[in-house]
C-alpha cells in the first residue's frame, strides 16, 4: 500500500479545525499514526528569508527514512521545501511525503525514484482534498546512471564509489556531504545507490538537507550545503566523515566500485544500472566487503582530518577466495596438457614412419607441433611467472591478514571485557528481578542499598561550587575542601575496607572450622560419633572451639557494626551486607553443629583437657 | 571545614517531560565520543547512565573514564540544567492563535526584562542554558540588535512562523512510541545584593517559558505523540494573547470610533475564544477538574498591537505600572487592575464570548494591553515592514511582573495604594465583578 500526505499553511486544513501549519492533503485512510509521524518530518527552516534576493535558492529537502508504524516498516520519501508566504504573510513551506511498504519498492533505490518527474509534488495546487489511492512508483526503467554529475562536480565518479563502499563498510555511521548552493544533490546520490546492489539501495537512508531527525530515525548520508551554519559547525567538529563536494577532492581513491563506476562514465551505454552489469555490481560490492585491510583505515583517515576530502585510503587490488581457485585449477590444467603434449612429442618419429608417407607434410606437422610445444611452453613459463607473482601477492596478503588478526584478537579481547560488564549487569539485572519476585527481606535490603545510593548522588549533587565558594576565600581554597572532604571520605572508606577484610578473614577461619565439624558428622555415623567423643583430642579441640566461638563471633559482629550505614561507595556497602550474612549464616550452622552434636555427647561425660 | 548543607530540592522538575523525580535518580550525559546512541534519544546523542564512579571534582566518570558534567532528566533523557535541581521552576504558559504574534511578545518579553530586572527590581536574570536560549537569543537580536537596524524589513524575515516540528522541539523514543516536546526557555531569577530576599537562596526561580506553535492550541492537537501544551497545567501564570485585530467585531469598533487599523493585523479573521476554551478543557483535564470549579491560578489576557487601537480606551495611558519604593522597584497592581478593568469593558463591548470565556475558566482574570514592537508597521505591496531601530516594546513586562507580584512576592514586589476603611478587596477578579 502506498501513502501519500501534503502539509503545508493554509487558513483551513484537511482535519476538521485545522489551521496554520497542517495537512491538506493525505491519501484517504491514511492511518493516524503514519499521519502523524508524516507530519513529525515536515520540519524545515529556509536559509534565506523570503524578503532575501537569494529565496529562490533555498535548497530542497528530499528525504529517504525508514519508520515503524504499528508494526510495519514504512520507507518515506519526502520533498520539504521553503514556499511563498502563507495567508498570514509569514514563512511558509510545502511538504510532499510518499510512504511505501517493503513489498512496493522500486529496484532503482529511493533516490532514483524521486527524481522522476511526478512522484513527489513540487508545490501545492491549492485544493484540501482526500487522495485517491496512487498506483505503484515506476518501477526501474529510469535513466542511465553514468556517474556522470559526479564527474561534473567533483571532478572523478569514483567519490560516487566511495559513498557506495563506505556505506557497504559501515551503514551505521553518518558520512555528511557538504555542497555549494545551486548542487542539486539528488541525482547524485541517485548514482552512488545505483552503484551498490539492487537489494541493498533501499537500506540507505539520506537526506540533502540535514536537520535535526526525530528519535529512533537514522539517516546514514546527510546533505548540508556550505551556507548552512551547521556546515560551518560540522567543519569544527572532530571526528566526523566529511565529504567536500568540490572540483578541488582530486582523483577517488582506487576500489572495485569506484573502476566500476569510471568504467560506466566512460561508456554511457555500459551503465551500471543495466542487468549486465548487475552482476558486476555484486563482484565489485562483494570485493569492498571483502577488503578489510583497506576499509579499516578508512576512518581513522576520516576521523584525524574532517576536512580532508579524500577519506579512504587506497585499498589493495581485489581478490576473491573464486578467484584463487581458478587460477590453481588452470594453473594445474596448463601442467597436464603441457605433459600430454611432450609425450606427443616423443612419439613423433614412429608416427612419423607408420603414418606419414609425404616427408613434406612430415616436416610440416612436425614444424607445427613445434611451434605448438613452444607456444605451450611459453604459456607455461608465463603461467608460472604469474604463479609466483601470486605467491608473493599471497605472502603480502598472509602479512595483512596476520595484521587483521592481531586487530581481531584486539577486538575479542575488548569484546571479552564488554560481555563480562554485560553478564554482570545481566546478573545484577537478574537478581533485582529475584528480589522483586519475591518481597521480603531481600527487598528490604536492596531498599537499604538504593538509600545508600541516594545518599551518595546527593552528596555529589550537594558538592557544587556556586554553594562552598562562599564559605571558602577563593575557587582553589574550595577545590582545596573539596578535596580534603573527599580525602577524609576515602580514608573513612579504607578503614571500613580494612574492617572488613579482618572480617572476612575471621569468617573464613570460622567456616573452616565449621566445615570440619561438618564434615565430622557426614563422616562418622551416630555409634561412630560417641567414638569419636572418646576420642579425647577431638573433644579437647572441641572444647576450645567452643569457648573461641562466641568471642570470634563477637568480635566479628563488633567490626561490622555500622560499616554499611557508613560506607561511601556502593561496593563497600555491598561487601559489608554481604559479610554480615556470611555472619548470620555462620552462627546460624555453628548453633546447628551444637544441637547435633549434643545429643550424641553424653551430659555426665565432661570432656577433659589433654593435661588431666 | 564542614561542607554547607544541601540546598537539594525534594523533588525536581523536568522542563521538557514535566515529570517530577527526586534528585538522586538524576542521570549523567557521558562524554566520551564512542559512547553515543541513546535508547531513548536515538544514534546521535550521548549514553545517558547512573554513575557509580565520581573524581576529586564531585564530576561523574563515564565508561571510558571522562568526567561529565551534564545531567538529564530520568524519565524523557532530555538535558537538564543543574539549576533546577535546587531552584524551583516556574513555568509560564504563552497561549494564542496562530499569527497572535506570541513569538514577537516572547522576544520583546525576554529583551525588556534583561534590561529591566537588574536595575529595577534588583534581579538577575540569566540564561540558564545559554545553548537552550539560542534560539530565543536569535529573535532577540533580529529585533533589537539588527544589523540593518535602519532599513525596512519585512515582518516575517525578523521572526519565522513557529512550527510543529524542528529546532524548537526535541523528540524522545519510548519503545515504538515517539513522542516530541517543546524545547523550553530557561531563564534563572535569583535576588541581588540589596534585594530584601537576598539572603533568601530559596526565593530563586528558573522561569520556564515554551515557543509553542499556535496550532499546538487548536482543539485535537493534544496528544500523546505531541503533549507540546502540557505545561498549561504546571503553569503558575497562563497567558493568553489576543489580538483584536484579528477579530472583526472589533475591527468594526475601531472603523465606529474613527481608529484607522486597516492593514495592521493579518487581514484575517479567527474564532480566537475557541482556543481559550481548548486551553481551559486541557487544564481541566489535566488537572481533574470538575465542571463547575475555576482554575486557581491568575489568567492574563494580554490583548496584543495596543499601539494600533490604544485611541479606544478613554485615558491611553502608556505609562508603565511600576513605582519606586523604598529605592526598589515594585508592581502597581491598583494601575494594573484599573487598566484592566477599562480594557475589559471595551472587550466584553466588542467580543463578549472572549470574556465570558476567560472568566468562566479562572479564578483570577486580568486584561492587560500590550503592543511588542511599539508603534504599527508600514504596509507595503510585499506585506507589512518595520524598521528596527524603530521598535519601542509597549507593557510587555506588565502581565509576567504583576503575576510574579501575586505568585511570588519575595522576588517581584507588588505595592497597592492605601484603601479607605472598608473598601478593603481581597481579588482583582471580585472587582472586577462588582464593576460589572
Amino acid at each position: 500500500m502506498l501513502w501519500e500526505l501534503c502539509y503545508t499553511s493554509v487558513p483551513r486544513g484537511l482535519k476538521p479545525g485545522s489551521a496554520g501549519f497542517c495537512t491538506v492533503a493525505a491519501t484517504t485512510g491514511l492511518p493516524e499514526v503514519l499521519s502523524g509521524k508524516l507530519e513529525m518530518l515536515s520540519g524545515y527552516k529556509e536559509l534565506f528569508p523570503p524578503h532575501d534576493s537569494r529565496f529562490g535558492r533555498n535548497p530542497v529537502l528530499y528525504s529517504h527514512v525508514r519508520l515503524n508504524a504499528q508494526g510495519r516498516v514504512h520507507h518515506i520519501l519526502s520533498r520539504v521545501a521553503a514556499a511563498p508566504p502563507d495567508y498570514t504573510g509569514r514563512t511558509n513551506k510545502f511538504a510532499h511525503h510518499v510512504a511505501l511498504e517493503e513489498g512496493d519498492l522500486p529496484p532503482a533505490g529511493p533516490a532514483a525514484v524521486m527524481a522522476q518527474a511526478g512522484v513527489l509534488q513540487a508545490g501545492w495546487d491549492g485544493q484540501v482534498r482526500q487522495l485517491p489511492p496512487r498506483p505503484g512508483l515506476p518501477r526501474a526503467d529510469l535513466g542511465p546512471s553514468d556517474g556522470r554529475r559526479w564527474r561534473d562536480v567533483t571532478g572523478d565518479p569514483g567519490w560516487a564509489a566511495v559513498l557506495a563502499a563506505d556505506f557497504l563498510r559501515d551503514p551505521s555511521r553518518p558520512v555528511y556531504l557538504v555542497y555549494p548552493l545551486g548542487v542539486d544533490l539528488l541525482p547524485l546520490l541517485a548514482e552512488a545507490l545505483a552503484l551498490l546492489p539492487a537489494e541493498r539501495r533501499w537500506e540507505v537512508t539520506f537526506s540533502t538537507f540535514h536537520r535535526a531527525a526525530p528519535a529512533g530515525l537514522f539517516c546514514a548520508w546527510r546533505g548540508l550545503p556550505f551556507d548552512a551554519p551547521e556546515a560551518a559547525d560540522l567543519m569544527r567538529k572532530p571526528g566526523q566523515r566529511v565529504l567536500q563536494l568540490a572540483r578541488t577532492l582530486g582523483p577517488a581513491p582506487a576500489n572495485a566500485l569506484a573502476e566500476l563506476a569510471r568504467a560506466a562514465a566512460a561508456v554511457p551505454s555500459a551503465s551500471p544500472q543495466e542487468t549486465s552489469a548487475g552482476s558486476a555490481i555484486h563482484r565489485a560490492a562483494a570485493a569492498v566487503n571483502q577488503d578489510q585491510s583497506g576499509w579499516r583505515s578508512a576512518p581513522e583517515t576520516m576521523t584525524a582530518a574532517p576536512r580532508v576530502t579524500m577519506p579512504l585510503a587506497p585499498a589493495p587490488p581485489a581478490r576473491s577466495g573464486s578467484r584463487m581457485l581458478a587460477f590453481v585449477a588452470g594453473t594445474v590444467a596448463g601442467i597436464l596438457v603441457a605433459g600430454v603434449a611432450a609425450v606427443g612429442l616423443w612419439q613423433v618419429p614412429s608416427m612419423r614412419a607408420a603414418l606419414v608417407t609425404s616427408s613434406k607434410e612430415h616436416r610440416q606437422w612436425e614444424k607445427e607441433a613445434q611451434a605448438q610445444a613452444t607456444e605451450w611452453e611459453q604459456q607455461l613459463q608465463g603461467q608460472n611467472k604469474a604463479l609466483g607473482e601470486k605467491g608473493k601477492e599471497l605472502e603480502t596478503t598472509q602479512k595483512a591478514l596476520g595484521k587483521a588478526q592481531d586487530a581481531a584478537a584486539r577486538a575479542l579481547a575488548e569484546l571479552k571485557i564488554i560481555t563480562e560488564e554485560r553478564d554482570v549487569a545481566k546478573r545484577q539485572l537478574e537478581e533485582e528481578r529475584k528480589v522483586k519476585a519475591a518481597p521480603g527481606p531481600e527487598q528490604a535490603r536492596l531498599q537499604r542499598e538504593r538509600d545508600a545510593y541516594a545518599k551518595t548522588i546527593r552528596m555529589v549533587l550537594a558538592l557544587r561550587p556556586d554553594e562552598a565558594i562562599p564559605t571558602a576565600k577563593s575557587e582553589e581554597e574550595f577545590k582545596q575542601v573539596l578535596r580534603d572532604a573527599w580525602s577524609k571520605v576515602a580514608a573513612k572508606e579504607r578503614e571500613l575496607e580494612k574492617k572488613l577484610e579482618k572480617v572476612e578473614k575471621d569468617l573464613e577461619t570460622l567456616k573452616k572450622e565449621e566445615d570440619f565439624w561438618l564434615n565430622s558428622m557426614r563422616l562418622y555415623r551416630r555409634d561412630e560419633l560417641a567414638k569419636l567423643f572418646k576420642d579425647k583430642t577431638k573433644v579437647v579441640s572441641f572444647e576450645k572451639a567452643q569457648i573461641k566461638q562466641p568471642a570470634l563471633f563477637e568480635a566479628v559482629e563488633r567490626e561490622l557494626k555500622g560499616v554499611p550505614e557508613k560506607a561511601h561507595s556502593a561496593e563497600t556497602f555491598a561487601r559489608a551486607r554481604r559479610a554480615q550474612e556470611r555472619l548470620a549464616d555462620r552462627r546460624q550452622g555453628w548453633e546447628d553443629i551444637e544441637t547435633k552434636l549434643a545429643k550424641h555427647l553424653p551430659k555426665t561425660d565432661t570432656p577433659e583437657s589433654p593435661k588431666k | 571545614m564542614p561542607l554547607p548543607p544541601s540546598r537539594l530540592l525534594e523533588r525536581c522538575t523536568c522542563p521538557h517531560c514535566w515529570n517530577h523525580f527526586p534528585p538522586e535518580e538524576v542521570l549523567w550525559i557521558a562524554a566520551h565520543e564512542d559512547l553515543r546512541g541513546d535508547p531513548r534519544l536515538g544514534p546521535d546523542h550521548h549514553l545517558r547512565f547512573l554513575p557509580t564512579r565520581f573524581n576529586l571534582d564531585g564530576h561523574a566518570l563515564d565508561a571510558r573514564g571522562f568526567a561529565c558534567q551534564a545531567l538529564a532528566c530520568p524519565h524523557c533523557h532530555l538535558a537538564l540544567p543543574r539549576a533546577l535541581l535546587d531552584t524551583e521552576p516556574a513555568f509560564v504558559s504563552i497561549l494564542g492563535a496562530p499569527a497572535c504574534g506570541k513569538s514577537f511578545f516572547l522576544a520583546a518579553l525576554v529583551w525588556q526584562l534583561r534590561q529591566m530586572l537588574p536595575g529595577k527590581f534588583t534581579l538577575d536574570f540569566s540564561d540558564t542554558d545559554p545553548a537552550a536560549n539560542l534560539k530565543l537569543s536569535e529573535y532577540e537580536e533580529n529585533l533589537f540588535l539588527n544589523p540593518q537596524a535602519d532599513h525596512f524589513i519585512p515582518l516575517a524575515g525578523l521572526i519565522r512562523k513557529t512550527e510543529e516540528q524542528g529546532d524548537l522541539y526535541e523528540t524522545v523514543n519510548y519503545g515504538s512510541q515517539t513522542v516530541s516536546y517543546p524545547r523550553p526557555f530557561l531563564f534563572t531569577l535569583r535576588p541581588r545584593d540589596g534585594h530584601p530576599a537576598a539572603a533568601n537562596a530559596g526565593a530563586a526561580r528558573v522561569l520556564c517559558l515554551y515557543d509553542n506553535a499556535g496550532e499546538h492550541f487548536l482543539p485535537g492537537k493534544d496528544t500523546t505523540a505531541s503533549p507540546a501544551t502540557r505545561h498549561l497545567a504546571r503553569a503558575f501564570l497562563l497567558l493568553f494573547l489576543f489580538d483584536p485585530l484579528q477579530d472583526p467585531r472589533f475591527v468594526r469598533l475601531c472603523h465606529q470610533r474613527g481608529v484607522h487599523v486597516s492593514g495592521v493585523g493579518t487581514g484575517r479573521s479567527s474564532r480566537q475564544e475557541s482556543i481559550l476554551l481548548e486551553a481551559a478543557a486541557r487544564v481541566r483535564r489535566l488537572l481533574s477538574l470538575p465542571p463547575d470549579e475555576k482554575h486557581q491560578r491568575p489568567l492574563i489576557v494580554v490583548l496584543t498591537k495596543f499601539d494600533a487601537w490604544a485611541r479606544l480606551l478613554a485615558r491611553p495611558d502608556r505609562k508603565e505600572p511600576y513605582r519606586e519604593v523604598n529605592g526598589l522597584h515594585a508592581v502597581d497592581c491598583d494601575q494594573v487592575e484599573m487598566r484592566s478593568a477599562e480594557v475589559r469593558e471595551l472587550l466584553a463591548g466588542a467580543c463578549p464570548d472572549v470574556v465570558a470565556a476567560a472568566e468562566s475558566f479562572s479564578r483570577e482574570v486580568i486584561y492587560v494591553p500590550v503592543s511588542a514592537l511599539g508603534k504599527p508597521p508600514h504596509v507595503e505591496a510585499t506585506g507589512p515592514v518595520v524598521r528596527p531601530s524603530d521598535i519601542r516594546p509597549l507593557g510587555v513586562t506588565v502581565p509576567l511582573l504583576y503575576g510574579a507580584a501575586r505568585a511570588l512576592k519575595q522576588l517581584v514586589p507588588g505595592g497597592r495604594r492605601k484603601q479607605p476603611p472598608g473598601g478593603a478587596l481581597a481579588f482583582p477578579s471580585e472587582r472586577v465583578l462588582r464593576r460589572k
